[in-house]
């Protein structure tokens, strides 16, 4: 074995391949260095050529790392110039705004420039009156701690936007605030919506509480969801119950109430039928109340129910005025009747004699009526003028007492009007041998027109001794009594009575008489009638032919 | 047989009118008058026996009276024997100007006519001539 290049070496100086034998021992040791060198060298280029190949790779990866770098910044960049979000970040120990994202043109309608220019141009662009809200922060910043503000700003076209902000501070290791970054983004769309449904929501409870109409929801299973205002006054005033949502409807309701209720409840859910009623019902006060109540299913989107609402409107003023005019009306029908019975009388009465001296003017014209008729005639004339003016003076004291009352109301007391009135027919009392009884231990005094009440107990009682029994004395019960709302005065005798099966409806008429026997003009009761009602109250009359007759008068209390 | 003249009004001044203009338009004919209705209904059930022979009458009826009303006294006539009441002639004789009692008065059977008081010499001559 022999290097190669040493032997083509030799042979060009030699110009021999066969070295002397002498040469031989040191020709190989120099071979043998040529080996290693040769080694050594195949070695270092191989390595070299790694080295480059690894730098070419290297270089290569890096200027694709360098490459995509700068995509991805470019990406972020435009990713970050295109969200309308604002970020910053602020050096807060030199007091400097390091960066500002684009964005802030569009929310401030300032520059990322004129940010970083003016430190304090995000405090300037606050509203005063919103500023405390980021003094208030102070703390937590200098703490430390994440926060987000919302706050309202004023563009560089003077155009109120609302932004929150979110802050992050940094602090050092001595807590003292070196760095703040933050997003400020732009809300004052959401807070117009917010605020529309913040007002609308403020306009219906506004309305829903300032209705007269107490609503109440339930959910399906007839458990109370919410209510207004007026419910709750009203559940608590009438019903006596504090309502609260989440509580059994039936709850609601006192005793008997509650199984028609819930009765009414489930056939609404039933039928899914609305349902709208009246109801009287009595409140803790114990004053009456008349409500008007409709109930209607509540269906969602997808048909299913999913509860009842409930709308309760007090009606008693309405229902009160509604009753009380049934009753106005009722009594100006009957006022109306008596009328035209009073017309149809007096003019019958006023007619009766008119047409009597019409006649008898006929006859004493009349040239064949001798002495004696003509005498008679005149006596007829006398007669019926007679009556006329009975008539004419009846209906004048009629008119009087109907055409109301003048005279001044006063305190009057039944046990003097009866005592003076006894006092005055004295001889009648004593010679019929009358006896009263009177009860006037419940009251006894009455605020009234003192001549009518007098007129109305004298004629009573008078009729009551004009039309006694023949065989038994008469004996007149007088009593009276107080109601809350009432005062109450019964007569009650022992005489002849009237047959009222047969004349219920005449019994108060005018010139109306029943007993024949005894004179009079039928004007008393009549009378009483138009008196008791001219006073504001009402007459009565309980009466069986031999046995008696009650008269009630009742007078509403002042 | 002469003719009757029944008046029932419980106003005596009206029977005496009645009395004095019948005897002016000089008919033969026999005048009984009453204040009370029930003494009238009293006489007929007296004076015309059912199966014999009964005057013809001409009743003049006074509608508003205190015991008894016209009405009522028709009401209790029209219980006699048909041939009795066949023999009345019914007037109604009132001094009332209303028109419901006139209309009610002329749809009752038997009565001829409504005579608004006071009663005159024409009125009985029609009657009168109708019998």
């Amino acid at each position: 074995m022999c290097n190669k290049i040493l032997l083509s070496q030799i042979k060009k100086h030699l110009g021999t391949e066969i070295l002397p034998q002498e040469y031989e021992t040191l020709f190989r040791a120099i071979s043998e260095t040529y080996d290693m060198f040769e080694e050594e060298k195949r070695t270092l280029e191989q390595s070299l050529a790694f080295t480059c190949r690894e730098m070419q790779q290297l270089n290569e990866k890096c200027k694709g790392e360098a490459e995509e770098s700068r995509r991805s910044h470019l990406q972020l960049k435009t990713l970050v110039d295109n969200i309308d979000d604002v970020f910053f970040t602020c050096d807060m120990v030199n007091n400097k705004v390091i960066q500002m994202s684009p964005a802030c043109e569009r929310v401030y309608g300032y520059t990322s420039e004129e940010f970083t220019n003016n430190f304090n141009l995000w405090y300037e662009v606050i509203p005063e009156e919103d500023r405390d809200i980021i003094e208030r922060h102070y703390p937590v910043l200098n703490a430390g701690e994440r926060f987000t503000i919302e706050h309202r700003i004023v563009t560089r076209t003077g155009e109120t936007k609302w932004v929150e902000t979110k802050i992050t501070p940094t602090l050092d290791k001595d807590n003292n605030l070196i760095r703040i970054d933050g997003i400020t983004i732009d809300i004052s769309e959401s807070k117009r919506k917010e605020n529309s449904l913040r007002n609308a929501r403020a306009n219906l409870k506004n309305i829903l509480d300032n209705t007269d109409t107490a609503y109440i929801l339930f959910d399906s299973n007839i458990s109370v969801l919410t209510y207004n205002q007026m419910a709750k006054y009203f559940v608590k005033n009438v019903l006596g119950v504090t309502i609260r949502e989440g509580m059994e409807g039936s709850e609601l309701f006192p005793g008997e109430r509650k199984a028609s209720f819930i009765r009414n409840m489930w056939n609404i859910v039933k039928t899914q039928q609305p349902l709208k009623y009246e109801s009287r019902m009595i409140a803790t006060d114990g004053a009456e109340v008349w409500l008007s109540i409709s109930k209607h299913p509540i269906v969602n989107d997808e048909k299913e129910f999913v509860g009842v609402s409930m709308a309760i409107t007090n009606i008693t003023g309405l229902k009160l005025s509604e009753l009380e005019r049934v009753k106005v009306t009722n009594d100006l029908i009957q006022r109306n009747k008596d009328l035209e019975q009073f017309t149809y009388i007096i003019s019958h009465n006023l007619r009766a004699p008119v047409a009597n001296i019409l006649g008898l003017s006929v006859l004493i014209r009349h040239p064949g009526t001798n002495r004696k008729v003509k005498g008679e005639c005149m006596k007829g004339l006398e007669t019926s003028v007679k009556r006329l003016d009975g008539v004419v003076s009846d209906l004048n004291q009629i008119i009087q007492v109907r055409r109301g009352i003048s005279e001044k109301k006063e305190k009057a007391k039944f046990s003097s009007m009866v005592y003076n009135i006894t006092d005055s027919i004295r001889y009648l009392m004593d010679k019929e041998n009358v006896k009263i009884n009177t009860n006037f231990s419940n009251v006894d005094e009455i605020f009234t027109v003192k001549s009518y009440m007098y007129s109305i107990f004298y004629n009573l009682i008078s009729n009551s001794i004009k039309y006694r029994k023949a065989e038994e004395p008469p004996v007149i019960d007088i009593i009276s009594r107080q109601t809350e709302k009432k005062t109450i005065v019964s007569f009650k005798d022992n005489c002849l009575g009237i047959d009222l099966k047969l004349h219920k409806d005449k019994v108060f008429g005018l010139y109306k008489r029943f007993h024949m026997h005894v004179e009079g003009k039928g004007m008393g009761l009549y009378m009483v009638k138009t008196q008791v009602e001219s006073l504001g109250g009402r007459i009565d009359i309980r009466s069986e032919v031999n046995k008696g007759t009650e008269i009630v008068l009742e007078f509403q209390n002042a | 047989m002469r003719t009757k003249v029944l008046i029932i009004d419980d106003d005596p001044v009206n029977n005496f009118i009645c009395r004095e203009m019948i005897k002016m338009v000089n008919v033969d004919c026999d005048m009984v008058d009453f204040t009370k209705p029930e003494d009238t209904l009293d006489y007929i059930r007296k004076n015309y026996p059912i199966g014999k022979e009964c005057p013809t009458t001409i009743l003049l009826l006074d509608l508003n009276m205190v015991t008894m009303t016209g009405w009522e006294f028709l009401e209790e006539f029209y219980k006699f024997d048909r041939t009795i009441i066949g023999k009345f002639r019914i007037y109604i004789l009132s001094s009332s100007l209303d028109v419901t009692d006139k209309t009610t008065a002329r749809q009752l059977p038997l009565v001829r006519d409504f005579i608004v008081k006071p009663l005159n010499v024409a009125i009985l001559n029609t009657i009168f001539n109708s019998v």
